[in-house]
């Protein structure tokens, strides 16, 4: 289990920096795309590759940024609960942000094939096939689902009542209000796993 | 059941489940797949997964993870930090002085995307951590930040302004110009309570030390504003000079602001350029799944005709003007606790646009009024977009001081409201200045 | 069981008056219909959608402008294919004829059924310079409308890129854009005629026709008696009179609109729609006619119908 834990962390974070690579290219097509129509030449691929580009991203960012605390939930029944019951509310919480993580997935998966398959593609001027950008959800959201086993795994293994530093859910209580040392902080704890 | 029935259930059920703790994207999916399940049909659900997709593949919304990489770019790296030490030479002898330049920040930022959360991370991500730095209460601090990001789709150009223009047929020109007094409005009301409150917390706490600067230290803190002018400049000339749109400058000023980190903080190593990135991914997947999830969630709403059923219902009452308006604000803040501005236009104005043409009521105030409260949903929990992006920035903050430092500015809207509806002038009087009676 | 009709345009357009029509006829003739009608995208948000929901069972009628469907289908670019037809009331002559049929055949493969004949014109308008001959778009920057019509203006030298509907007012106002080509109905609902200043709209010629039925689901078409087929049928032929009615108050009104905002009008004379329609021929019709057998058909039963 151990393994499986740190492999989920690594491909969750190769897959943040995959997301990366293409919000920094989405970047980088639009501006060339304004320049270029500014010196008078044709747009054609620049912005549908874009929106492309960005759906993919924000999809494969998901498990990433479900094992950094970054998919926000409302806490403001932790102050109010019983431990006990915080912990079994927080682990059924889980487990439907897993199963709809993977009903997502499913259905993106037979989005992907049904484009792949039919050979569907987006509206537009340069018309790109639809496939790769619906391959993206079910890479994503199957990856979030695995996320969220290891951190069930996690929390049926530390005892109840006792706060685990290494979950996502703890959130350092006494650390001063900085967003930079935060984001540190649980990029360290989620390596340490 | 009736269709109000299983609205009043469904009021119930989002807020036990969005308070159970899921993630508010996951859950809101969980919420619509159990209406769909319980009381719609199997067509129903098999769309879910094509609206959660569809609602993304949209080139307006999609700027904002450019939005969100521009503020995580100058927020990440030295820029930022640089910004704030040199507006604080100069503000700090005010009270609430650098909590004004974050307000005047997101009014500047405003102009410039149309866009609400995208204005509250870009300027949060910076100003939030270095605001609560310099002993500005957190509470204040995330409050100002999520109300002066409102904002961004009152001061033009604006997203649900194109949208509302588009299904009242109303100009959208007219709409924009009638945005820019009630937001400048709004500007100077939140900093004038961002001054009165810090003003009361000095008086309670008269030992913090008040720091002053010499004018040469100020004047040295000037100099490294210069490349952010320099971004602010050339957005203003690429969009208003013709060479790109409102979405496409998004990219631009990320681009820019990339460069200036790179040159001029020499942020060019690839472990320093992820941390900017993954910070940006990170939120931009927070905000857009939370964007696609509440588009799935508005069309269970529509599917089962719960929205619908409740807009029909108040207007089966027959009301005066003034009734009128007092109860259309009233469903537009209820509505606005489970649904984003674009969605409760969308679904709302079949209903409203007979009445409001019936009864003979400015429809370019009336939107002014509405993107107004709309705003406020942005602000109130359970899903308030706005909050969540500056949970999402100041994580460190718990949820409830965010929501309650966002309350004062809540009344304040409210109360600019009831201002707007005595003096429908402060939105009309532009436009009708500029583009004569309409 | 009631059926839900979607469509994404604002109540009181012509498309949504036309819907209303359709439903009136057939509960006159079957009061156990039951419908109700979901307008300017209350219930899917993203029109382009629609395809899918018909698909699965989600809706079970739409208007859905049949180049949505081009990601799907390429075939359905003949439905905007420039010089097929000419004006609304060219269109007509297709009713009925090959052209129908295999039309259909493209769209039940998709999972939806035909049930209207509804056509809409529209025009361009641009703030440069009068547009009449193709020559006249050269060096002018235009927002793509279909993959055929981008040819065939790039081929006329303009310079042709892809924009958001949502942006087209902002674009128009700074000047990202010069000119787009676009339906009576966008011209009028997005208030173009404020940000432009010359026109080419209204008259009897224009290399802007659209297609824009009443669909329904195959799965709920199929599930209809023969008898009820037949009353959905005369229903939707009955709304095609007023449909067409309303189509030429709305030419009217445009016209009327773009002059009282001091834009300069221009009507298409048939021999500028002659050169148009030569350099379609040469260039947006070949490339057509090179995605499938079945584009092929479509195009040669409407260049059988020209003769
Ligand atoms: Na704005
Ligand atoms: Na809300």
């Amino acid at each position: 289990m151990q393994y499986f834990n740190r492999w989920v962390t690594r491909a969750s974070t190769a897959l943040a920096v995959i997301a990366a690579g293409l919000l920094l290219a989405a970047t980088l097509i639009i501006t060339w795309m304004v320049v270029k129509r500014g010196i008078g030449m044709q747009n054609s691929w620049e912005l549908e590759l874009s929106i492309e580009l960005m759906i993919g991203a924000i999809f494969l960012s998901s498990p990433y940024t479900l094992a950094t605390g970054g998919h926000v939930k409302m806490d403001l029944l932790d102050a109010i609960l019983p431990e006990c019951i915080k912990h079994k509310l927080a682990f059924i919480a889980k487990l439907a942000g897993c199963l709809i993580c993977l009903y997502l997935g499913w259905e993106g998966l037979r989005m992907a094939q049904h484009a792949f398959v039919t050979g569907e593609r987006a509206l537009g001027i340069w018309q790109p096939l639809s496939w790769p950008k619906y391959a993206t959800i079910p890479v994503g959201m199957f990856m979030t689902a695995l996320q969220y086993v290891t951190s069930m795994h996690r929390e049926l293994v530390s005892a109840p009542g006792k706060v685990n530093s290494k979950d996502e859910t703890a959130s350092s209580k006494d650390a001063p209000y900085c967003v930079r040392c935060d984001a540190q902080h649980k990029e360290v704890a989620a390596c340490r796993n | 059941m009736s269709e109000l029935e299983i609205g009043a259930l469904l009021f119930a059920v989002t807020f036990a489940v969005l308070f159970s703790g899921i993630p508010i994207s996951f859950g809101l999916i969980l919420v619509s797949i159990g209406f769909l399940y319980f009381f719609g049909d199997a067509g129903g659900l098999s769309l879910i997964p094509n609206t959660f997709v569809g609602e993304l593949s949209n080139f307006a919304l999609l700027t904002i993870p450019l939005f969100v990489l521009l503020g995580c770019t100058i927020g990440a790296s030295r820029a930022g930090k640089d910004l704030y030490d040199s507006l604080h030479r100069w503000m700090c002898k005010i009270p609430g002085g650098l909590v004004i330049a974050n307000i005047l920040g997101c009014g500047l930022f405003a102009a410039m995307c149309g866009s609400s959360p995208a204005t509250a991370a870009a300027i949060g991500r910076v100003g939030i951590p270095e605001m609560i730095r310099r002993n500005v209460s957190p509470r204040l601090a995330t409050g100002a930040i999520a109300a002066g990001g409102t904002l961004g789709i009152l001061i033009p150009p604006s997203l649900t302004f194109i949208i509302y223009g588009i299904v009242t047929h109303t100009s959208i020109a007219r709409l924009f110009l009638a945005g820019v007094v009630p937001g400048l409005m709004l500007v100077a009301i939140f900093a004038a309570y961002a001054w009165g409150s810090s003003y009361r917390q000095l008086r309670n706490n008269p030992t913090q030390v008040i720091e002053s600067y010499t004018l040469s230290e100020k004047m040295s803190g000037l100099i490294r504003i210069l490349p952010f002018l320099a971004i602010i400049i050339s957005v203003t000339v690429v969009m208003y000079g013709g060479f790109a749109t409102p979405s496409e400058v998004a990219a631009i000023a990320a681009f820019l602001a990339l460069v200036m980190v790179v040159v001029v903080y020499r942020t060019w190593r690839l472990t320093e350029l992820w941390l900017i990135m993954r910070e940006a991914v990170r939120e931009s997947c927070m905000i857009l799944m939370i964007v696609a999830g509440a588009a799935v969630y508005a069309y269970m709403m529509s599917y089962l005709y719960i929205t619908q059923s409740l807009a029909e219902w108040m207007f089966s009452w027959n009301l005066g003007n003034w009734e009128l308006i007092l109860i259309l604000n009233v469903f537009l803040l209820i509505a606005g606790f489970f649904l984003p501005a674009v969605s409760i236009i969308l679904m709302s104005m079949p209903v409203i646009l007979p009445v409001l043409v019936h009864s003979n009521i400015d429809l370019v105030w009336f939107a002014v009024m509405m993107t107004i409260n709309l705003e406020i949903g942005l602000i109130h929990p359970p899903l308030g977009l706005n909050l969540f992006v500056i949970r999402g920035v100041a994580p460190e903050v718990p949820l409830r001081d965010v929501m309650m430092g966002a309350l004062p500015f809540v009344g304040l809207m409210l109360f600019f409201i009831v201002l707007l509806a005595v003096f429908p002038g402060i939105a009309t009087w532009l436009p009708v200045t500029l583009m004569g009676p309409a | 069981d009631t059926l839900k009709l979607t469509h994404q345009w604002p109540q009181g357009d012509g498309r949504d008056k036309g819907a209303r029509h359709f439903v009136d006829e057939v509960v006159k003739h079957d009061p156990s219909f039951k419908f109700r009608i979901y307008p300017g995208a209350s219930l899917i948000s993203n029109p382009l959608k629609q395809i899918d929901a018909l698909a699965g069972g989600s809706v079970d009628l739409s208007i859905f402008p049949l180049i949505y469907g081009v990601g799907k289908a390429p075939e359905f670019s003949i439905t905007i294919l420039p010089g097929a037809v000419n004006s609304v009331q060219d269109a007509m002559r297709l009713k009925g004829t090959d052209y129908e049929k295999r039309l259909q055949a493209v769209a039940e493969k998709q999972g939806f059924h035909i049930l209207t004949w509804w056509w809409t014109e529209g025009g361009i308008a641009d703030r440069v310079r009068p547009i009449t001959t193709p020559d006249t778009v050269k060096g002018l920057k235009f927002r793509g409308a279909d993959r055929t019509i981008d040819t065939m203006l790039k081929q006329a030298g303009a310079s042709v890129f892809a924009m958001p509907s949502t942006e087209l007012y902002n674009a128009m106002q700074t000047g990202v854009l010069d000119g787009l080509m676009t339906s009576y109905e966008t011209f009028m609902s997005m208030r173009l005629y404020e940000q432009v200043k010359y026109a080419t709209l209204g008259g009897d010629y224009t290399i802007f026709v659209v297609f824009q039925p009443l669909v329904m689901s195959t799965k709920a078409w199929n599930a209809l008696t023969p008898a009820q087929k037949e009353i959905f049928e005369r229903a939707a032929d009955a709304t095609l009179a007023n449909f067409n009615a309303e189509q030429d108050k709305l030419k009217a009104e445009v016209v009327a609109k773009f002059k009282a905002a001091k834009v300069d009008v221009h009507q298409m004379t048939q021999a500028e729609y002659k050169q148009w329609l030569d350099l379609a021929k040469k260039t947006a019709w070949v490339d057509y006619a090179s995605i499938s057998p079945e584009a092929k058909g479509l195009l040669e039963a409407v260049e059988k119908l020209s003769k």
